[in-house]
């Protein structure tokens, strides 16, 4: 970390834009999730661990890249304590779909927990607005000053 | 299975969990997206990951939802932590409401289940 002592505020855009594509991530680790059980249901893993190489299993894979992929996006523009807490989204994601793909039922504990989790996410949002350039981060940007010192040689 | 032993599984799980996030920031933070993949920091990262994932999935197959997205929730701590005394986040009162309305939303989840 000898590279990272230039601290850069993070931007309450960039904020939001972070946790906007984390809430997107979710979107794709939870479809991922969703088919790597749909994929777990169609394998028998009493006969074989190989009945796990199926195609909805094998999709879950590419669906939670492509999650972990905008994860790492979101973690380059935001804060780790913000954006960790947002993969709970998945749990709304999961919770909603459930009744249609899996005939589950949607008790009213679970609507309360989704909807308070929704209303969480909502307000890390607003809150990181309100106290942009007071804060810190990791984020470097090392080449700028190089540059400047380069076109002086 | 014994409930100590998947209450166990499920903490290490959470400290996996935290500590491979808390990995990849460092990673993400220090070095430029597309040259992530040639650095040990991710790989480490992603493994305690993946490992805290799968330890989370047969806790699931073993225990009850109820009792295990509760103790799923001490990764949040684990990274608030984290955050605050690693990388040197700032808390403020929105991210507190935040952070801690997700627990409480997770826990109703798992209980409702």
């Amino acid at each position: 970390m000898e590279n990272s002592s230039q601290h850069k505020p993070i931007k309450s855009n960039s904020h939001r834009a972070a946790i906007l594509i984390m809430v997107l991530c979710t979107v794709f680790t939870s479809t991922g999730q969703l088919l790597w059980k749909t994929g777990f249901n169609q394998a028998d893993l009493t006969t074989s661990f190989l009945t796990l190489i199926n195609l909805p299993f094998l999709l879950g894979f590419i669906s939670y890249g492509i999650g972990a992929i905008l994860m790492l996006i979101a973690f380059k523009k935001g804060e780790l304590s913000v954006l960790y807490p947002i993969i709970a989204t998945s749990y709304v994601w999961v919770t909603l779909l459930s009744p249609w793909l899996f005939n589950e039922h949607i008790s009213l504990l679970k609507w309360i927990g989704i909807t308070i989790i929704v209303l969480s996410v909502s307000i890390l949002g607003i809150g990181g607005s309100k106290k942009h350039a007071q804060q810190p981060s990791n984020q470097n940007k090392p080449q700028i000053p190089t540059k400047k010192s380069e076109v002086h040689q | 299975m014994n409930k100590l032993i998947i209450t166990c599984i499920v903490l290490i799980g959470g400290l996996l969990g935290s500590l491979g996030t808390l990995l990849i920031k460092i990673g993400v933070d220090k070095f430029h997206l597309k040259d992530l993949w040639k650095h040990k920091v991710f790989y480490i990262g992603g493994f305690f990951y993946a490992l805290s994932s799968v330890l989370y999935l047969f806790a699931l197959s073993k225990g009850d939802v109820t009792f295990v997205y509760p103790l799923v929730s001490t990764a949040y701590i684990w990274t608030l932590l984290f955050s605050v005394h690693l990388l040197g986040e700032k808390m403020n009162k929105w991210k507190w409401i935040g952070i801690i309305g997700i627990i409480l939303g997770v826990i109703l989840v798992g209980i409702g289940s």
